[in-house]
């Protein structure tokens, strides 16, 4: 029964409360320490008073003060609140200590994960909310937690104990003190519920200016470039907007402080005066009571905060909670059947092969062998599955039906760190790295010397543009650069491929944007490099592959024909066709 | 900061007047309550020596409690007038910080902001204001609150007892000293913890944008150790922030627990002579306890706040001390153009290392003509649209537009209404396809938009969209292709108002049936174009191609004519062979999916701050 009544996001929280298993013996500790040092705490106004009460008969009866006993209590008190602190530091210590630990061991989980999902299931995300999910949102989580249970430990316990203290001087006064608790907690829940709305409209409100304003920043050039100024008014008014709607924020949650300090206030008021009426009428002979009270009231109300603080933070949690599991939580298609480590990628054969995603069949029965060492062109147009067969290769896609062999061994079960190492694929949208030119050159190569590196660049006729750049090999670059344009991202991306020197390397029409007597060129080079290499070009120019071992000609996810060029034209059919159209 | 204060003082001093008078009210409190005390003290010793009957007592004590009750709420309503301006004043501050430092990135170039480094611009703009809205907030708490508390509760223990006040003062340079050696340590320590910072944060980023080529490049294993390593950076300076703060925090509470202890100590031993002494004894002790508050609010600040607002104030300097972009001179208002024409004459251009990256080019665009500019890796074509857009200006020679230098015209005028650009990676606006358009066409109306898509032949990939093709939205990870996104773009491109237009490189995935329905609709609107390209299906329906090589015109002519003359072109010619791209060009376009928005709740500013406040450290930046 108490396990259905847990919802899905306290779940999450008690997994978050697992990263601390490994500590579970210390952190108890921890926190029975904390606990005996609040119980200490608690009862140190009961001090004061036993001061207050002595100095009072001393002074009814006329005489001096015990000295002996007001040091005796003094020196208690002074020991009780010194150990207090004293357990605190080291408490706050082990904690902050502890959850560092379990955030470290999140982050670097969720990370991790990020590696192995499927790409497709990165793509559902915006960039930004992903980062904020891994940079912001685990640390949180796992700070958050810990100190809301070493927090709610010693609230319980400091509530108890304070309240034995003030029962043992006053019982009337402990339940004025006491009813101030629920008023203040009820009260400060109903403010909040109230200014909820003001809450939501803001977050809405922020995220609008925001994602405007993140979109400006990787806009810059497309502005500036098309001459657009005036959006500086949308800015305006965004900014306007999020300004208001934060004030409104600001000051409903400022209802909160403005309500407890009021409180606070009111209850010294009312302390004194119900004191004044117990102490004139003779129930509460002792004038001490009074400072002890009004220390006790001051610590109650201001537990009271944290508890209130605390429940919000823990309603905010659960829903922060689900963010980060359900990227843990997602498969990752990739490790699960992988098993087998490969030493090179030889001999590749496609049988039957399939992909059916939603009824619609993206390849159908697709079959051909590879042999090491040869040039492969696939070809056909957009949405033929040439694509497909493709990301089949590159394990970023699974496919449904049929055997993919590497050597005789299934692709799928092929360890990816054993795999990649042999294998290189060059993007039409290629990723340029935070670096410079010749550490995105070099980027994961660890076959090729770098002195290799103008070699190479020379032979695919990049090097010229790369040492017209300001600092040439070593001109910084990001992924928003804007030093170089498309078909040069593409002609360093292709370099980056050729450096790191693949067993199987896969053109995947990697030079789109280049004029086409450069793309066959590179092609042409690619092809006679490293004769032991596979490589697989797929194009649009058909002009740039005809050299190429073998052609398979792609249309409606089937391998329609296959072949050399010579073959092909010579059996007049689609190929034929499309090649003499241009 | 001072400078961003513009309509802000008035809130600013308003807020000052309101805190100081609250806090004023909240300096008397105590000595209304010891009004209550008082007539306890007095009503007992009067009724026990039969002056006073009990009921008088009590209803003294009544009246004497309804008045501090009134004292009470005026108190709340001065304190929730407080929360209003001090609102108003530190949201203004930041809106008005935004607004300069944002307006500031758009006057700049962008080869300047990607020096800057683009990843730096968000956390500076948004997140570093954000970060000096609470410190002004608290800055303003930490020179009025805390002194005003500080001084004051000194002030008024010196009316009640001057030895209690001295001692109590004694504490202050111990303070002062901790204070300024934890200062000195958090003002080393916070700067590093936001490089490291940023340097995570675009681990991760770039972890997820370039997820694919990580994996394969097999650099997931080592990045992801990187990225433990820094992990392992910030938690350790995390800890030891956060040790700082709480050492300093439990320091200070000892500190006044021993200052209370001595208080009342010498109130026991030497001050005993007055009655009064109990009842003032437990005001001086509420005194402290206001003392302490005082001081930790200045401490908080020195401490936690003063070291990173200087970073973030450093990092603010630093934009606007970027050198800007003077779009301001020259022409804004061309006659128009009746029939436009452009003339490049005797172009000379260098690169940034001194290389020649165009000779002597001349070229000629009259009007109602299309021109195409075709050339291999290095002929120097790239450099064409950058001159044209005064993204560089000309070295040597002119480029006129209708006779006029456009050296002479303004440049953001020259860009918005001279020429429509089509760029080859085109940027889409965060909306709808009709967004997008209109970000560049604004007059467009939808007929207008679907009737140059039909007159291109797309109607059957506006078709696959269902009627709801305006409205796709195009967002980051819009599924759209590159064909079909280059399409977008040379239709927003041919809406928009202008007298020349400048195609560069644009039509890679395009079908070349588009294109020659493209070059049609031009010709029948007697457009003057010029184009960049390798299509040949361009070539064949310009009145004119050029040929660049090595940065000098290698030949000049129509199609044909360069065919049989030009041996360059015709072993570009040959190269174009046959494209396949004629049977469907929208690949990887799937249906269109409902944009997934991202709820985004994190982004909320408020549950931060509680964070903030529940837990000492603070290594996250802003508000993102």
């Amino acid at each position: 029964m108490a396990r259905k009544r847990l919802s899905r996001e306290d779940r999450y929280l008690i997994r978050v409360l697992g990263l601390f298993g490994e500590f579970r013996w210390r952190i108890l500790m921890i926190i029975g320490i904390g606990i005996v040092g609040i119980v200490m705490f608690s009862f140190t106004p009961t001090f004061t008073r036993n001061i207050f009460n002595n100095l009072e008969e001393s002074f009814d009866l006329n005489i001096s003060p015990t000295m002996r006993f007001i040091y005796t209590q003094l020196v208690i008190f002074t020991v009780l609140a010194l150990l207090n602190e004293v357990f605190q530091i080291i408490c706050s210590f082990a904690i902050i200590r502890y959850e560092n630990r379990a955030k470290h061991e999140l982050v670097v989980k969720i990370k991790r994960k990020l590696d192995v999902v499927p790409v497709s299931f990165l793509d559902q995300f915006a960039t930004g909310d992903l980062t904020r999910r891994v940079a912001n949102l685990t640390g949180m989580l796992t700070r958050t937690v810990l100190m809301i249970i070493y927090r709610a430990a010693r609230t319980v316990f400091f509530y108890i104990t304070t309240a034995i203290a003030m029962f043992q001087i006053s019982w009337i006064l402990a339940l004025v003190v006491i009813a101030s608790l629920p008023l203040c907690i009820i009260t400060a829940k109903l403010v909040s519920s109230r200014t909820q709305r003001y809450f939501n409209n803001n977050n809405q409100v922020i995220i609008n200016s925001f994602s405007y304003m993140d979109k400006k920043v990787s806009l810059h050039n497309f502005y500036r470039t098309h001459g657009i100024d005036g959006a500086e008014l949308e800015y305006e008014a965004h900014n306007e907007n999020e300004t208001r709607a934060n004030i409104a924020e600001e000051v409903a949650l400022g209802f909160n402080t403005i309500y407890i300090t009021f409180i606070q206030n009111f209850m010294f008021l009312l302390v004194t005066v119900v004191f004044g009426i117990l102490f004139v009428n003779g129930t509460l002979p002792e004038f001490g009571a009074l400072p002890a009270f009004i220390v006790f009231s001051n610590r109650f109300l201001a537990n009271a905060v944290i508890v209130t603080e605390t429940t919000n933070l823990l309603q905010s949690l659960g829903p922060r909670a689900k963010k980060v599991f359900e990227i843990l939580d997602y498969p990752d298609t990739m490790t699960e059947r992988e098993h087998i480590d490969i030493e090179r990628i030889g001999e590749i054969a496609f049988r039957n092969v399939s992909i059916e995603r939603g009824g619609e069949k993206l390849l159908s029965n697709v079959s051909f062998r590879i042999p090491p060492g040869s040039s492969v062109a696939i070809v056909g147009a957009a949405g033929s599955g040439k694509g497909k067969i493709v990301e089949v290769l590159a394990k970023l896609e699974q496919y449904t039906g049929g055997q993919v062999a590497i050597d005789g061994v299934n692709l799928d079960e092929i360890k990816s760190d054993s795999y990649y190492p042999n294998f290189g694929i060059a993007f039409g949208l290629p990723f340029i790295f935070r670096g410079t030119v010749a550490e995105n050159l070099l980027y994961g190569i660890r076959r090729t010397l770098p002195e290799n590196v103008m070699q190479v660049t020379r032979r695919l006729g990049s090097h010229d543009f790369i040492a017209q750049l300001p600092n040439g090999y070593n001109t910084e670059l990001s992924s928003d650069t804007t030093k170089l344009s498309v078909s040069q991202k593409q002609a360093l991306n292709v370099a980056r491929m050729v450096l790191k020197n693949p067993d199987l390397f896969v053109f995947n029409q990697a030079l789109s944007s280049s004029d086409p007597v450069t793309e066959k060129d590179v092609i042409e080079s690619i092809r006679k490099m490293n004769p032991r290499q596979t490589k697989i070009f797929v194009t649009h120019r058909l002009s740039s592959i005809e050299n190429c071992d073998m052609i398979i000609f792609m249309a409606g996810g089937r391998a329609v024909e296959m072949g050399t060029h010579a073959e092909l034209m010579k059996r007049k059919k689609r190929y034929y066709s499309a090649y003499t159209s241009g | 900061m001072l400078g961003h204060m513009q309509g802000v003082w008035k809130w600013f001093i308003l807020y000052i007047l309101f805190l100081v008078a609250l806090e004023s009210m909240a300096l008397y409190f105590p000595m209304f309550l010891q009004g209550v005390t008082e007539i306890i003290s007095e009503g007992v010793i009067n009724y026990r020596e039969g002056l006073v009957y009990q009921n008088q007592v009590i209803n003294d004590i009544l009246v004497q409690g309804a008045l501090v009750f009134g004292f009470i709420v005026l108190m709340l309503i001065i304190h929730i007038v407080c929360e209003f301006f001090v609102a108003i004043f530190s949201f203004r501050l930041q809106k008005n910080m935004r607004r300069t430092l944002f307006n500031k990135f758009q006057r700049v170039s962008s080869e300047t902001v990607e020096e800057y480094g683009y990843s730096k611009v968000l956390p500076t703009v948004w997140n570093d204001t954000s970060w000096t809205r609470r410190y002004a907030r608290r800055l303003a708490n930490a020179l009025v609150f805390a002194p005003l508390v500080v001084f004051g509760s000194i002030f008024m223990m010196f009316r009640l007892s001057t030895t209690y006040s001295l001692i109590a003062l004694a504490a202050v340079p111990f303070i002062l000293v901790f204070f300024w050696w934890r200062m000195r340590k958090m003002s080393k320590i916070i700067p590093e913890v936001v490089e490291v910072f940023d340097d995570y944060f675009t681990n991760i980023k770039e972890g997820i944008t370039g997820a694919r080529d990580i994996r394969i490049l097999g650099k997931a294993e080592e990045r992801s150790e990187e990225f433990g390593k820094m992990v392992d950076v910030q938690v350790s300076q995390g800890i030891y922030t956060d040790r700082s703060i709480n050492l300093s925090i439990s320091f200070h509470a000892i500190l006044f627990t021993i200052v209370t202890v001595i208080i009342i100590l010498y109130g026991v031993h030497f001050n005993m002579e007055v009655a009064h002494d109990l009842v003032i004894l437990n005001t001086i002790l509420q005194y402290v306890v206001r003392m302490q508050n005082g001081s930790h609010t200045l401490f908080a600040w020195l401490v936690e706040d003063a070291p990173r607002y200087r970073v973030s104030m450093e990092r603010a300097n630093r934009v606007m001390a970027l050198p800007e972009r003077d779009d301001s001179g020259g022409i804004t208002v061309l006659p128009t153009l009746a029939e436009p024409r452009m003339e490049f004459r005797n172009i000379t251009q260098t690169h940034s290392n001194g290389q020649r990256s165009l000779s002597d080019v001349s070229i000629s665009l009259p009007f109602n003509t299309r021109v195409a500019i075709v050339g291999g890796a290095g002929s120097g074509k790239n450099k064409i649209p950058k001159l044209l857009l005064r993204k560089e200006d000309v070295e040597s020679g002119v480029i006129a537009v209708g006779g006029i230098d456009i050296t002479s015209i303004n440049r953001m005028y020259l860009r918005r209404a001279v020429f429509s650009y089509c760029d080859q990676s085109p940027d889409f606006v965060p909306g709808t396809i009709r967004d997008n358009i209109r970000v560049l066409a604004p007059y467009a109306t939808d007929a207008d938009i679907m009737g140059a898509f039909d007159d291109l032949g797309a109607n059957d990939f506006v078709a696959r969209f269902g009627g709801r093709f305006l409205d796709y939205e195009m967002g980051e990870r819009s599924t759209l292709s590159m064909g079909a996104k280059n399409l977008v773009n040379i239709v927003r491109c041919i809406l928009k108002p202008a007298s020349f237009y400048i195609f560069n490189q644009c039509f890679s995935h395009v079908k070349p049936e588009y294109i020659n329905r493209l070059m049609q609709r031009l010709k029948r609107e007697r457009k003057t174009c010029l184009f960049i390209t390798y299509a040949q299906e361009i070539c064949r329906a310009c009145n004119n191609v050029y040929v660049l090589k090595n940065g000098r015109v290698g030949g000049m002519g129509s199609h044909r004519e360069l065919l049989a003359t030009n041996a360059d072109y015709n072993k570009f010619y040959a190269a174009f062979g046959a494209s396949i791209i004629n049977e469907a060009d929208m690949e990887g376009t799937t249906a269109p999916e409902p944009q997934l928005t991202n709820d985004g709740e994190e982004i909320g500013t408020r549950t931060l701050e509680a964070e903030a406040r529940m837990a000492t450290i603070v290594d996250e930046g802003g508000g993102v």
